[in-house]
């Protein structure tokens, strides 16, 4: 069995090569243009995963703020920052939904008024910055999504991908200040729901 | 230029669903996100629940919500574990309890949407039981403290009832709100007996006949709202009687003493 390692980003153009094993200059992909590495690497075909290597396009790309070296030569672009933010907040999502599911599925089996319970506990300041949160994930994913889509489903996405990524930025940052007064205030329940008595 | 990428490989099942379960998401989750913090109905309470899981549209919504979002999640963390190429039989038990849990908390879910509690007794129960009391845990939970809350206290429970009243009553009577001249600045007190002398003057009018009343609302007629509200009144009046609060008195007397019917949701409904 091949030594593993443990791999913090993706096989970039993964094969199964496990299955059929590829010669090392196929399983040493970078995500990088092969032309960046360097000629005599490339010529010798020795492994080359422990040199750094500095993309051409470095001033398209931003800070790898993992510290400590994880991540490898892994440089951040306007797409790999997107992809990340977009299965951070996905995974956060699913994983709330298994708690919501199973919180409504508990007050439903209880005393019916124990959703008048479950809303009064909402309004206290933990349950408040998780909702806070939970809505900045659901503007990103959502709106991100869509740009996903634009970029899947037509002929010019790929040509604005960028743009569309940072227009989206602003907007999921435009929503979240504007949905985040009324939450914050929740100004339609706090004359039920307010104060300890 | 690009071109929009198609495919009928392996796996491309996987990815258009994804996409397609994404666009529906998009409308049901913003959907269901602002009606829960933006809107009216933002004031959940076991009646309000109790109304939407009853309505068949409402059903529908959530049944495809809940199956949508957990395929859409699944999906989506099987297409993540199959981007670090694991061996073949790691990656078919990782996606066989993945699969499993969707379905089983999908399962769990959607029973509980398609299965509600009936309104009327949910409404019967409020009516014998009264506005909830109760605690939490505080927040942060064990280290702010406790904090105790009383629905059924007069000065919450008048705000509660006048929010059914305005928004979850069929109005074909065209009964003026009680809540219009009464001072604002009047002591819970004062405004109880201004909302019972209203209430008690709409029991007297007697029922409302089946053609007038409005059964999508959780209330068909202010007859139904009026009788359901005095018995809530009652409940939480006796309870705050039992408390040692000698103002609950004043209430149980006023609805004691008029001829108010026992409030059964599937006469008055």
């Amino acid at each position: 069995m091949a030594a593993t390692r443990l791999r913090l980003s993706p096989v970039i153009g993964a094969t199964a090569s496990h299955h059929a094993p590829c010669p090392p200059s196929v399983r040493l992909e970078s995500p990088f243009d092969r032309s960046t590495l360097p000629p005599a690497a490339v010529a010798s075909r020795l492994p080359t995963s422990h040199l750094v290597i500095e993309p051409d396009r470095t001033h398209g790309a931003l800070r790898n703020w993992v510290p400590f070296g994880v991540g490898g030569a892994y440089r951040y672009f306007t797409g790999s920052l997107a992809y990340v933010l977009h299965r951070v907040s996905g995974l956060a999502l699913l994983v709330y939904l298994f708690f919501h599911i199973h919180s409504i599925t508990e007050a439903s089996h209880a005393d019916p008024r124990s959703y008048d319970v479950l809303v009064r506990r909402f309004q206290e300041t933990d349950f408040k910055l998780g909702e806070l949160a939970l809505f900045a994930a659901l503007l990103f994913h959502g709106l991100n999504g869509l740009r996903i889509l634009l970029v899947d489903f037509t002929s010019t996405g790929t040509h604005w991908h960028k743009r569309l990524f940072w227009g989206l930025a602003v907007l999921t940052a435009v929503l979240f200040v504007l949905g985040a007064i009324p939450l914050i205030l929740h100004s339609n329940v706090q004359p039920f729901f307010s104060g300890a008595r | 230029m690009g071109t929009p990428y198609v495919s009928t490989r392996t796996g491309s099942g996987q990815w258009i669903m994804q996409r397609v379960s994404a666009l529906l998401l998009i409308g049901l989750a913003f959907g269901h996100f602002g009606l829960q913090h933006f809107t009216t109905d933002a004031v959940s309470t076991g009646l309000t629940v109790a109304a939407r899981f009853n309505s068949p549209y409402w059903q529908g919504y959530y049944v495809l919500f809940i199956a949508l979002a957990l395929y859409h999640g699944i999906n989506g963390v099987v297409g993540i574990l199959r981007d670090y190429n694991p061996r073949p039989l790691p990656r078919v038990l990782c996606e066989v309890a993945l699969w499993t849990l969707a379905a089983f908390w999908g399962g769990r879910g959607i029973i509980n949407v398609v299965t509600p509690r009936p309104l009327g007794e949910v409404k019967e129960f409020y009516a014998v039981n009264g506005l909830p009391l109760g605690e939490t845990r505080g927040s942060p939970p064990g280290i702010s403290g406790v904090k105790r809350y009383d629905f059924g206290a007069e000065e919450r429970e008048l705000p509660m009832l006048l929010h059914y009243l305005a928004h979850h009553v069929g109005r074909s009577e065209k009964a003026p709100l009680p809540a219009a001249g009464v001072p604002v600045a009047a002591s819970a007190a004062v405004r109880g007996k201004v909302f019972d002398e209203w209430a008690l003057a709409r029991v007297s009018e007697g029922p409302t006949p089946p053609e007038r009343r409005d059964r999508e609302e959780i209330f068909s007629s202010t007859y139904e709202f009026a009788v359901w509200a005095l018995r809530v009144r009652e409940a939480d009046a006796l309870r705050r009687k039992r408390a040692g609060d000698t103002a609950a008195t004043d209430v149980l007397g006023r609805i004691g003493g008029a001829n108010v019917p026992s409030y059964r949701a599937n006469d008055l409904h």
